[in-house]
């Protein structure tokens, strides 16, 4: 067999259209960008940005991993106060967002730690539980969050000595992190994580006795998609200049979660479909104000009744169709 | 005609499961490229003893393999030791391909990390085609050349059982465990199954077998333990054993009249 066909079999290396696809997205990105105009409509593709980037760093933990973290808001939150206090000690925009998402991931690492043997929906609790009380002591401790948690005055993001105050301006930092972001995860789809990662989710015994480090990737995945949390949050709180405990609550948590699962557990680039249908669905039911919570859940019921495997699976269908098209075409 | 060094020693291995004792106080040893078939009647506590010598299952007793002790109800420790089990039912990745199956069972870890996958791709990828060579081999050993790209799921029973195999020669045994490998399989395919231990035999591996085919115990194994309610009752050659009637009375029952 030739090192091509290889290639071609092997899921860490049959993956070559995800550059393709990263390429599209880049432009798809752009091109919103253009295509929108008024500040509102600026707001929500940076709000679709930043929480793509949130709901990526979940994906990773929850779909790559196969653990249910409700802390990805925690994180986030935790993530936006280190970066306030940074700014308060005059660190630069940079340095404060690094820090965060050192801070970010030593909180995740000792989270995990602690709840290194709990399993499935205990997992799920017990990071339910360092939410729960995190809001808490993020709403008392006023010394590094603020009174009652709130924190006005932040630095707006400076890059490469410009300071970024407008939603415009903004959008280019968040569209350059999201990408970055996206890359690295094409390059954790296009490697042998992926397999390994399956096999966790699928067989955590079995794959302890074939070698796979199931405690440690799970620890990997926890922590770096954590840190993306952590990273989110900073973006989030430089980019409005202000942050406050009601932001990163439970309704946030099932938000990402939702991104996740509406965009589709298939695919990293569900988090994008998910992030937008987050984001636009209750804007452009907002002339239905009384009836929104029903028609919003209505489409949430119909999305995963009808497309189980999320939004992204539309895609999938489509191109599955246009495959048989073709072939019938060539056999007629 | 020297005597072989001891591979894998076992002594006074127990597991229970609250009340029930499924294996009890079990000892025996295992020399150098020797193949020791398992038998023993329904629920006698076979798959139960490899469980606990993989560490899948906590259990009491010791265990070393080429001289080194091994902590019992750690997975990862016998498989540093290179104690490598292959299970009774296919354990596999249903939608990855069969390579990337087998691939999962390969020795050498490199490459395999997060931080290997963004920043040291070059790495990664020599290991990861180093895998691949590996694994289209050792798929062809079993004769699954061909089924490379196909999804495990597709595989009929009997070939999911030889894929599993694959994998476990992957990882580079010392000490092979097989619970039941002929099951599923046709007479032609057993006597090639039976064939390649041989060979694998020859190549240095040490082999513990269970299985219900007698026929195929007797061509293929050494030495036979034989397993009944958890206790090993007998132990010896293949003839040694099916004379022993107390194998005799744990297959066919013992007579009222004995």
């Amino acid at each position: 067999m030739t090192t091509d066909r290889l290639m071609r079999v092997a899921s860490s290396v049959r993956q070559r259209g995800q550059y393709t696809t990263l390429a599209v997205v880049i432009l798809l990105i752009l091109s919103v960008s253009q295509a929108v105009t008024t500040g509102s409509s600026t707001n929500l593709v940076n709000l679709w940005l930043v929480y793509s980037i949130a709901a990526l760093g979940f994906y990773w933990i929850f779909a790559l991993g196969g653990r249910f973290a409700f802390s990805q808001t925690f994180m986030m939150a935790l993530g936006g106060y280190t970066t306030a206090f940074f700014d308060r000690n005059d660190v630069g925009f940079l340095g404060c967002v690094l820090g965060a998402m050192v801070v970010t991931a030593v909180a995740a690492f000792a989270v995990g730690a602690v709840l290194w043997r709990a399993e499935h929906f205990y997992f799920a609790l017990g990071t339910l539980a360092v939410t729960e009380i995190g809001v808490v002591l993020f709403g008392k401790t006023s010394t590094f969050t603020g009174t009652n948690g709130n924190i006005t005055g932040i630095g707006y993001p400076v890059v490469f000595g410009q300071e970024l105050r407008t939603d415009g301006q903004v959008f280019w930092l968040l569209a350059a992190v999201l990408t970055l972001l996206l890359l690295l995860a094409v390059w954790l789809k296009r490697s042998p994580l992926t397999r390994d990662l399956t096999a966790v989710r699928e067989m955590p015994t079995v794959s302890k006795t074939l070698g796979v480090p199931v405690d440690a990737l799970r620890m990997t995945t926890f922590v770096a998609g954590s840190a993306v949390g952590g990273l989110a949050g900073a973006l989030i709180t430089h980019w409005q200049g202000f942050i406050g405990v009601d932001s990163f609550g439970l309704n946030l948590g099932i938000g990402l979660f939702l991104m996740v699962i509406l965009g589709g557990l298939a695919s990293h680039w569900g988090v994008l479909i998910g992030a937008a249908f987050y984001v636009a669905v209750p804007e452009l039911l907002a002339g239905l104000q009384q009836y929104m919570s029903i028609l919003y859940g209505a489409l949430l019921l119909v999305v995963i009744l009808v497309f189980p495997s999320g939004l992204i699976g539309i895609v999938d269908s489509l191109k599955s169709h246009r495959v048989r098209s073709t072939s019938r075409s060539v056999e007629s | 005609m020297t005597a072989k060094a001891t591979e894998l020693s076992a002594r006074n291995l127990s597991v229970r499961f609250g009340g029930v004792v499924a294996v009890d106080d079990v000892s025996f040893e295992v020399a150098q490229n020797e193949i020791v078939g398992l038998v023993g009647p329904n629920g006698s506590g076979k798959t139960t003893l490899l469980n606990a010598l993989s560490g899948v299952v906590r259990a009491g007793g010791r265990l070393s393999v080429a001289g080194n002790e091994i902590t019992l109800g750690r997975p990862v420790q016998p498989r540093r030791a290179k104690l490598i089990r292959v299970f009774q039912s296919p354990q596999l990745c249903p939608e990855l391909s069969c390579l990337d199956n087998v691939m999962l069972g390969a020795d050498d870890a490199n490459g395999r990390t997060l931080f290997a996958a963004w920043f040291l791709r070059s790495r990664m990828w020599r290991a990861e085609t180093s895998r691949m060579n590996d694994a289209l081999h050792h798929l062809g050993r079993v004769g699954l050349a061909g089924s490379e790209d196909r999804a495990a799921r597709e595989l009929t029973y009997g070939e999911q059982r030889l894929l599993e195999l694959a994998r476990a020669l992957a990882a580079g045994p010392r000490v092979l465990m097989l619970d039941e490998p002929s099951a599923g399989l046709n007479d032609a395919e057993t006597l090639i199954l039976r064939d390649l231990l041989m060979q694998i035999r020859q190549e240095g591996t040490t082999i513990i077998v269970v299985d219900h085919k007698i026929d195929f115990i007797d061509a293929l194994c050494d030495r036979v333990l034989v397993l009944e309610i958890g206790r090993l009752i007998a132990q010896g050659s293949p003839a040694e054993v099916w004379a022993d009637s107390r194998v005799i009375d744990a297959y066919l029952g013992a007579a009222p009249d004995a």
